[in-house]
């Protein structure tokens, strides 16, 4: 049984609808990606489930137990539900030292003084803070901060834990090395862990499931290959990955994949949704699979270079047919002014 | 499931606090007795009295005569001034800043018997004056002097709402204008002037709406020639008519309410705007001053006129006064010199006791209220419920009471609820009236400190199992601690200050210092009432002393 299960939950600001009926579960040991556009309702809903905004519709279960039930009129505080929340700001009370943050959850459940300092050392080990105990959250840096603020949610061993954006105060680095930390942590600790972001990227080296929303509704659920392999709708295709969108007809459709004719450009890939010829449609190209065609490869469309640039390790061509533009990286220099590019079916999507 | 109920409960509570006393007001002004006299009997006949008494419109004419010449005199003064002090290069601004702030902790009382003493007709400046110049031309005890002091003496409240405006006018506005060649005078009427127009209303509304609450100042310096505004007309009720007419005292509150709840409300309506207007630039730039040239040093000079005009000429007279036996035309200073009306201050029993009453009220009833004000303010700190909204609206009520309003009410109160009754004369009655009062002003400290704190720290604690009260205690009182620490401090001044609320309710043992000056005022003993103004404006100077050296704000 998955340790967190929400149900359709909805939510008002207001008349305005923030969250339509999201769904989804997680699993112990496994991490769940809330990803979405900005506005998208992510951070509500992660509120929501920590109890911090209030659902008017929708049922939410932590460990087996309901802490929300709107229909039952259930609706626990945020203090009695258990959970584990990791601010986007940290949140970390200036006013206590580093141990004291993270021995709060402790220090509320009347847990003898000597077994408090023997977990918040164990957690402060792990999360590597062993020796900046004493310190003010003020005297510590912007990834030390981070780590107390995942130490403080996870000194009271929650079993699920919530993250609002944690890492996106962190330069890249950091936030690559963090990532893998926070990865290996979860699972070996065997949380439930849902993790809002919004960069795409992340969501897609962290999360075992994303859940990815769109106006407060879950466009799409699945494991990132799913995702990325299988949109179903436009605009999961268009949302992941590194994309450029063309318009244009149906012109031949039939076996899964069908081909539009925008303004010259054929492009042919997989159909999302069945299509019928003559139809309007828009075709979604992953933008780092497109090549310059070897002679006789299929899929292949005769373009315009209209200029090129210097990337370092590549080059950069920006490719025009009419009023398209396709931009297409290559290893070394391009010199014909004119070449065939190579669109993939299997890297398109048509809807 | 969510308890929220403790929030209804504080609320429902403040609310009973609020309205009891505005209930029983309006009760009162239909009873043809004191609502406790087993004679009363329901009418309507107690609002034909007093609209039949001439006296009732001349205090009325008086007042909004008084009201509007303060308009007149301290909104300008005051826009000019905040113009001076925020956007130009007059020199001494850092010192003169808080010196600014003083006369909103000057006791009317003690300025009153400052004015007395100093320009009276035997006042030190007047003698003086008559031995080099002949008869002065003044008339302390006239209506256009009394208007010109009350007027003097606010210019401070519009200074700090259009100096705040002001800060917020991003002065790239006004330098374009420079720059397409406009001069400085041009700029600063066609360009700045506009933009802080919503602040300068808001302070000329709220100028209008303190002229209505005066009675310091018109009780001693309009009491010669018995010419009384509203608030001392309803003091002259209690003793009129050989007893106080509770009935006739209810329908004059009533009747003021009737003028300052409008305003008042006009005033949080025109703030909200003026907020608005003044966010639009936001960022503060360091300003470019405009160079005031040879109008330099005439602006300075001007500025400490008003000083001196305000604080320095009254403060003197009263010090001057305290250390003297007596003064007269033909005395000499050196003759009298004496402190002897210190020992005395020491030696009677009331007055020392009214010292040790204000000290213990405005330090210990100062926390007291603040734990009050601080209770309520986290009742409706981030609430979603209705009823602590409706607060925010309840609180304009007491904000429309004058004090000696509120202390009266504050006695009936006591007079009405039979557990109450013993304590009527006590410092507890007098610190209920001091809350009241003082609860819309508390209120707006403790809330905004609170707002301070980040809403994620406390969320942080709530989702880490921490209950509504256990937030409260550890993250948002520890971290607003300075803020309540201001609110406390500003409390111990404005009641060290504070007179007219304690008026009603003085009694056997529970004189403070601000009463204790009205009523030597009323004995005629000025050697006295000099000395006790003194030590009353050391006590206020040594807490504006520790706000100053601890850096809290004293226009919050
Ligand atoms: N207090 C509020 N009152 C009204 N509307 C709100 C409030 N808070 C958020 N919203 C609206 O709810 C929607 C969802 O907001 P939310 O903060 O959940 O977005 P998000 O997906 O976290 O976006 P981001 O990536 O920018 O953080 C937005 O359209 C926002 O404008
Ligand atoms: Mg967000």
């Amino acid at each position: 049984m998955p340790e967190l299960i929400v149900e359709n939950i909805h939510l008002k600001y207001g008349t305005a609808e923030v969250l339509g009926g999201a769904s989804f579960s997680v699993e112990k040991g496994k991490i769940a990606a809330l990803l979405g556009p900005s506005g998208s309702g992510k951070t509500t809903l992660l509120r929501t489930i920590a109890g911090l905004e209030r659902a008017c519709e929708g049922r939410i279960r932590v460990s087996g137990q309901e802490v929300l039930n709107c229909s039952a009129g259930l609706d626990l505080p945020a203090e009695k539900r258990g959970l584990g929340f990791v601010f986007q700001s940290y949140a970390l009370w200036p006013n206590r030292t580093v141990f004291d943050n993270v021995a709060y959850g402790l220090r509320l459940r009347k847990v003898a003084e000597t077994e408090i300092r023997r977990k918040v050392g164990a957690v402060c080990e792990v999360l590597g803070l062993g020796h900046l105990q004493q310190r003010f959250p003020a005297q510590l840096s912007g990834g030390q901060q981070q780590r107390v603020a995942i130490a403080r949610s996870l000194a009271y061993d929650p079993a699920v834990l919530l993250l609002d954006e944690p890492l996106s105060n962190l330069d890249a680095k950091l936030r690559d090395e963090a990532r893998a930390f926070l990865k290996e942590l979860i699972t070996r600790e065997e949380r439930a862990a849902v993790i809002v972001t919004h960069d795409q990227i992340e969501a897609l080296a962290i999360a075992d499931t994303i859940i990815l929303l769109n106006g407060g509704v879950i466009a799409q659920e699945g494991s990132p290959e799913d995702l990325y392999n299988r949109p179903k709708t436009l605009f999961t295709a268009d949302f992941i990955g590194n994309n450029v969108r063309i318009s244009g007809k149906v012109v031949t459709a039939g076996d899964g994949f069908a081909t539009l004719d925008c303004d010259g450009l054929r492009v042919t890939g997989r159909m999302g949704q069945p299509k019928t010829v003559g139809e309007d449609g828009t075709a979604v190209c992953r933008m780092d699979r497109l090549t310059l065609a070897a002679p006789g490869e299929p899929d292949a469309v005769e373009m315009h270079r209209a200029t090129s640039m210097f990337l370092g390790e590549k080059w950069e061509h920006v490719y025009r047919l009419g009023g398209h533009s396709l931009r297409v990286l290559t290893d070394g220099p391009v010199a014909q002014e004119t070449s065939p590019i190579r669109i993939p079916r299997e890297s398109v999507w048509v809807f | 499931m969510r308890n929220e109920s403790w929030r209804n409960g504080v609320a429902l509570l403040t609310a009973l606090f609020i309205l009891a006393p505005v209930g029983l007001i309006v009760w009162q002004s239909f009873l043809t007795d004191a609502f406790f006299s087993p004679r009363a009997g329901v009418t309507g006949a107690t609002y034909g009295f007093v609209l039949d008494d001439p006296g009732f419109w001349d205090a009325l004419r008086n007042t909004v005569v008084l009201s509007v010449g303060m308009v007149v005199i301290a909104v300008p003064l005051g826009s000019l001034l905040a113009f001076l002090m925020v956007r130009t290069d007059l020199p001494g601004r850092k010192w003169i800043e808080p010196a600014i702030f003083l006369p909103l902790f000057m006791s009317p009382m003690v300025l009153a018997f400052g004015y007395i003493v100093s320009i009276g007709p035997s006042g030190f400046w007047s003698v003086w004056w008559e031995r080099l110049f002949g008869a002065p031309f003044w008339n302390v005890y006239s209506m256009p002097m009394l208007i010109l002091v009350v007027g003097l003496s606010h210019v401070t409240h519009v200074y700090i709402y259009v100096s705040t405006a002001l800060r917020t006018v991003p002065s790239d506005l006004e330098e374009a204008a420079r720059v397409a060649g406009g001069s400085p005078l041009t700029v600063a009427t066609k360009i700045t002037l506009p933009l802080v127009w919503p602040s300068i209303a808001v302070s000329a509304v709220l100028v209008a709406f303190l002229g209505f609450e005066l009675f310091g100042l018109p009780y001693v310096l309009g009491d010669q020639d018995g010419r009384m505004v509203l608030a001392t007309y309803l003091y002259k009720f209690n003793t009129l008519l050989g007893r106080p007419a509770y009935q006739l005292m209810a329908v004059v509150v009533i009747f003021i309410m009737l003028i300052t709840l409008p305003l008042v409300m006009l005033q949080r309506r025109m703030l909200r705007t003026a907020q608005r207007y003044s966010t639009i630039g936001g960022k503060a730039t360091r300003a470019h001053l405009v160079p005031l040239g040879r109008w330099r040093w005439i602006a300075f000079a001007a500025v400490l006129l008003w000083l001196y005009a305000v604080v320095l000429l009254p403060l003197s007279g009263v010090m001057l006064r305290s250390v003297v036996t007596t003064w007269g035309p033909l005395v000499a200073v050196r003759d009298v010199l004496t402190w002897d009306n210190y020992a005395k201050l020491a030696e009677m029993p009331l007055i020392r006791r009214s010292i040790v009453n204000t000290v213990i009220l405005a330090f210990v009833g100062g926390f007291a209220s603040l734990c009050v004000y601080a209770l309520i303010g986290l009742a409706s700190h981030r609430s979603p419920l209705k009823t602590t909204r409706g607060l925010d609206f309840l609180v304009l009520l007491p904000r429309a009471m004058p004090g000696i309003v509120a202390g009266l009410v504050v006695f009936w109160i006591f007079l009405f609820v039979p557990v109450l009754k013993p304590f009527v004369a006590s410092l507890a009655a007098m610190w209920v009236a001091y809350t009241l009062v003082w609860l819309p002003f508390g209120l707006r400290l403790v809330s905004t400190s609170f707002g301070q704190v980040g809403r994620e720290l406390e969320e942080a604690a709530h989702v880490t199992g921490a209950g509504a009260l256990r937030v409260a205690r550890d993250v948002t009182l520890p971290l607003s601690r300075h803020g309540l620490m201001a609110a406390w401090l500003l409390a111990f001044l404005l009641y060290s200050r504070e007179y007219s609320t304690g008026i009603f309710l003085m009694g056997q043992g529970n004189e403070v210092m601000g009463t204790m000056l009205v009523s030597l005022w009323n004995g005629g003993n000025i050697d006295v009432a000099s000395s006790l103004a003194v030590v009353n404006t050391l006590v206020i100077g040594g807490g504006i002393a520790l706000a100053l050296r601890l850096g809290v704000r004293l226009d919050a």
